[in-house]
């Protein structure tokens, strides 16, 4: 029961920290293998069961600090891990390239090469193409949203301000005879704009958490 | 990939005490230089060799073994023990070469350290 008990701590604590898949499940093999194995030597030098686990337990240590030094370690082996400031701020860079392509290119390579769709469908399918970024982005912050200090209801704001500012922007640079709704902008200007301010918010949690400080839910901050 | 450093996992400067660094992949290659042994077994090893001088966690270790067996420096057999599934480690040539690599690096270091040795120090002063 102890058992099952730290492996199922050790195995909560991997998914928190991003380990998963085959890595996970040849660390909590050998840790149960490590565990057993104590256990064994102990019952061996004549100690019941019971607290033999309770002392294999112990030695190896709270299941989560055992997987923080795991991904600690995991972390310093990564070109990732030893440089996460310059890793994700390359990456960010990256991704926001390429959403700003994506929303500038889709449209007008899906007219060039779908000019068989009725124009209603190249609407919708453009308004698709300009909104995916922004949801991506979404849902990269909505990750992220656990350390935010309203936690949830800092995603809701955000939320809702990357879909109001950027469609109301649009509305106030377009004519007055064309519709627009609230949620989306169907105008690329609304749809860049939506991307960047989710996108510009995104990158100012992880600088801050990348100074060394962790938002945390009750809204202290935690060197 | 995207991820904001976790705060956990990741820090702003990686702080490692560089006198033990590579210190315990170099143990581990060591001792499985001479045989095949599993995790348990080498953790428990390094702690009675050195009589106590080392006691690297069993966070650190597997994660390292894991690391040397995708670089192919070790090779592993699983083994089903008491019904549960247990991994034998056993050094491959390039683990041998990886081995030779840190025991040069290591007596350069050693040899420069004890250099430093207190008389040396008060007679260059």
């Amino acid at each position: 029961m102890q058992q099952r008990k730290f492996l199922a701590r050790a195995r909560k604590a991997l998914i928190k920290h991003g380990i998963i898949g085959s890595r996970a499940k040849a660390l909590l093999e050998e840790w149960n293998d490590h565990l057993q194995s104590e256990v064994e030597k102990l019952v061996a030098g004549g100690q019941d069961r019971e607290s033999s686990y309770q002392d294999a337990c112990k030695a190896l240590g709270e299941p989560e600090s055992l997987v923080d030094s795991a991904a600690k370690q995991l972390a310093m082996e990564s070109w990732q891990g030893r440089n996460p400031v310059l890793s994700s701020g390359i990456l960010s860079l990256v991704v926001f390239i390429l959403g700003i392509l994506v929303m500038v290119a889709g449209g007008s390579l899906l007219k060039a090469y779908f000019d068989y769709l009725s124009p209603e469908m190249i609407k919708h399918l453009v308004t698709l193409i300009d909104t995916l970024p922004w949801l991506l982005c979404l849902g990269w912050l909505a990750y992220h949203a656990r350390k935010m200090p309203l936690g949830w209801k800092g995603l809701w704001f955000v939320t809702v301000f990357t879909a109001i500012i950027p469609s109301f922007l649009g509305f106030t640079c377009d004519s007055p005879n064309r519709t627009m709704t609230v949620f989306m902008a169907f105008l690329p200007i609304g749809s860049i704009s939506k991307f960047i301010i989710t996108f510009g918010l995104t990158l100012f949690f992880w600088w801050f958490q990348t100074r060394g400080k962790k938002l945390e839910d009750e809204s202290h901050l935690v060197s | 990939m995207l991820d904001i450093p976790l705060s956990s996992r990741y820090q702003t400067e990686m702080k490692k005490e560089l006198f033990i660094d590579g210190v315990p992949e170099l143990l581990l290659l060591r001792l499985l230089a001479q045989n095949e042994m599993y995790g348990y077994e080498l953790v428990a090893k390094i702690h009675s060799i050195s009589d106590g001088a080392f006691r690297f966690g069993e966070g650190c270790i597997y994660p390292i073994l894991h690391r040397l067996v995708g670089d192919r420096c070790l090779s592993i057999r699983k083994e089903t023990v008491s019904g549960r599934p247990r991994r034998y480690y056993r050094l491959t040539a390039k683990g041998n070469k990886r081995l030779s690599q840190l025991e040069e690096s290591w007596s350069k270091v050693s040899a420069g350290i004890n250099k430093f040795g207190k008389d040396s120090i008060h007679a260059t002063a």
